[in-house]
């Protein structure tokens, strides 16, 4: 008798183990092979980052005037010290603030002069490219389900730049005005060209005449 | 009673026998590619599985043929054939999820190399040209060698991957600045030589005058550079590829290209491969995107460049 149940318990244990590997239960939406992916609205996104995260993050900007020195002094270490990016390749980009007054003003450019007299140009007619969406470090690609919804938050910013931050700059910028600004700077890092570059506009204020 | 408890011994020691020696052999990696009908993906499958082997890996390359049917089958052998990792260059940005998340289920992981999926957590990392970026500088270049006017037109790539339309959007985030260049024709040849001809002989039939062509990579540049020479405008029209491919550096170097962007298959295919060796050595926490940057390389530089990288 005892040898029977034996029996039948062992052969209870081994179905029930081939059982309980053959068969497992997952809900349907665990097994669903691609997510329902909702539709990335990278225009709202990018008004958020430009208009409100831009603006409280003003602190995190490295002075340009700073940044000149910075890379005159040792331009590896301002690179590492200032530049953000994306990828680990030779351009890098700078968040940077400051003020000067408007000593030229062009199609393509307003040029203003600092206190400390260096030259930099704000970049009014062409707005493309990463510059406003990496000089800041506050998007991460590892934000996105793929790379064409973050490459379209650029194209939504520099939208943005052109529409709300240039647009309404441009008609009432004159010669002699004080400017403050917060803006992006591209630079290679093999080759910074520091005396060409360009700044990408991410907020500009007229201060006075 | 006894036959039946020896039995069942027999079949417990059976498995755990099969477990522990799955344990001694060496691991495997599935290197899963969309196309060998490109040398591009090809340096890319075979660096990847020479790397593998550096570190002490069995791998096998599997060529899905730009067919996510079949890639899917390919998956299937990987994950009943007992492959530890899948080194992974997907065919369709969308439809391939459904096998890194096959694999993921059977606890296998995938590493994407150059082409990504759309998703954050369905390979465990994915390791990606910047294409955008890489035509943001196309764009501009393509710009001042034509001196900002003219007619033009662009060979896409595989209208569902992904880097088709980041090479694209990058390309026309910086031309489309220009109101004097106009693109006359936007055709798609699949990244493919050949077809990118045929396209291209079409195109010249409906728009004889044109100054420049954009293409998605240096296959469609070749193809589209001999329907150019068939017609006799190659010295002309200026031509502009994408991936860095041996026949492009040359033809760059002989001044029928204009230029192409340098992507680098080696460190692709070297990072997926570290990735698996760390993956299996314990580590857990990899990007989830690691974008690798891109150049422009054109014939005042190509000194610094050969096929597939930096000399």
């Amino acid at each position: 008798m005892l040898q029977k149940t034996i029996k039948y318990f062992l052969i209870l244990l081994f179905f029930g183990l081939l059982l309980y590997n053959a068969v497992y239960f997952k809900k349907i939406s665990e097994m669903q092979v691609s997510k329902i992916e909702t539709v990335f609205d990278a225009k709202a996104y990018a008004k958020t980052y430009l208009l409100e995260k831009i603006p409280a993050a003003k602190k995190e900007a490295v002075a340009v005037s700073d940044l000149l020195s910075a890379m005159k002094t040792d331009s590896k270490k301002a690179f590492t010290n200032f530049s953000h990016f994306q990828n680990e390749g030779d351009t890098k980009y700078f968040f940077v603030k400051g003020e000067g007054k408007v000593t030229a003003i062009d199609e393509e450019f307003v040029t203003l002069k600092t206190a400390s007299g260096e030259e930099i140009k704000l970049a009014i007619q062409y707005i493309f490219g990463n510059t406003s969406r990496d000089c800041s470090g506050l998007i991460s690609i590892d934000d996105f389900s793929n790379t064409m919804d973050l490459n379209n938050v650029s194209e939504e910013i520099n939208k943005l730049i052109k529409a709300e931050i240039v647009a309404p700059f441009k008609a009432k910028v004159q010669e002699g005005n004080t400017v403050s600004f917060l803006g992006g700077i591209e630079l290679s890092q093999s080759n910074p060209k520091t005396d060409k570059m360009e700044i990408v506009p991410l907020q500009l204020e007229i201060n006075s005449k | 009673m006894k036959k039946l408890i020896l039995a069942l011994v027999l079949f417990a020691s059976l498995t755990s026998c099969k477990k522990s020696d799955k344990a001694e052999e060496p691991k495997k990696i599935a290197i899963v590619v969309s196309t060998l009908n490109n040398p591009w993906f090809v340096f890319l499958a075979e660096t990847a599985a020479k790397k593998a082997k550096e570190l002490g890996y069995e791998s096998k390359i599997f060529d899905s043929q730009n067919n996510t049917a079949l890639e899917s089958d390919h998956f299937e052998n990987a994950i009943s054939s007992g492959y530890d990792a899948i080194l992974f260059n997907p065919t369709d940005a969308a439809g391939s999820v459904a096998n890194a998340t096959k694999a993921k289920a059977a606890g296998i992981p995938v590493f994407c190399m150059d082409r990504e999926i759309n998703s954050t957590d369905a390979a465990t990392s994915q390791i990606l040209s910047d294409s955008y970026s890489a035509c943001v500088q196309l764009g501009k270049l393509f710009v001042d060698t034509l001196g900002k006017k003219g007619n033009y037109v662009e060979l896409l790539g595989i209208v569902s991957d992904n880097n088709t339309w980041n090479r694209s959007k990058g390309f026309h985030s910086s031309v489309d600045n220009y109101p004097g260049l106009k693109m006359v024709a936007q055709q798609s040849a699949d990244f493919d030589r050949n077809k990118a001809m045929e396209v291209m002989e079409s195109i010249l039939q409906a728009h004889p005058d044109i100054d420049g062509v954009f293409c998605g990579n240096d296959a469609m540049a070749m193809g589209a550079y001999q329907a150019l020479v068939a017609a006799n405008k190659a010295d002309k029209v200026k031509v502009f590829g994408f991936d860095g491919a041996e026949d492009a550096i040359n033809s760059i170097k002989e001044g029928k290209l204009t230029a192409t962007a340098m992507q680098f298959p080696k460190i692709i295919a070297e990072t997926a491969a570290t990735y698996a060796d760390e993956y299996f050595k314990g580590k857990k926490d990899f990007p989830k995107k690691l974008p690798i940057a891109v150049e422009v390389v054109t014939k005042e530089n190509i000194d610094k460049y050969i096929a597939y990288g930096k000399k």
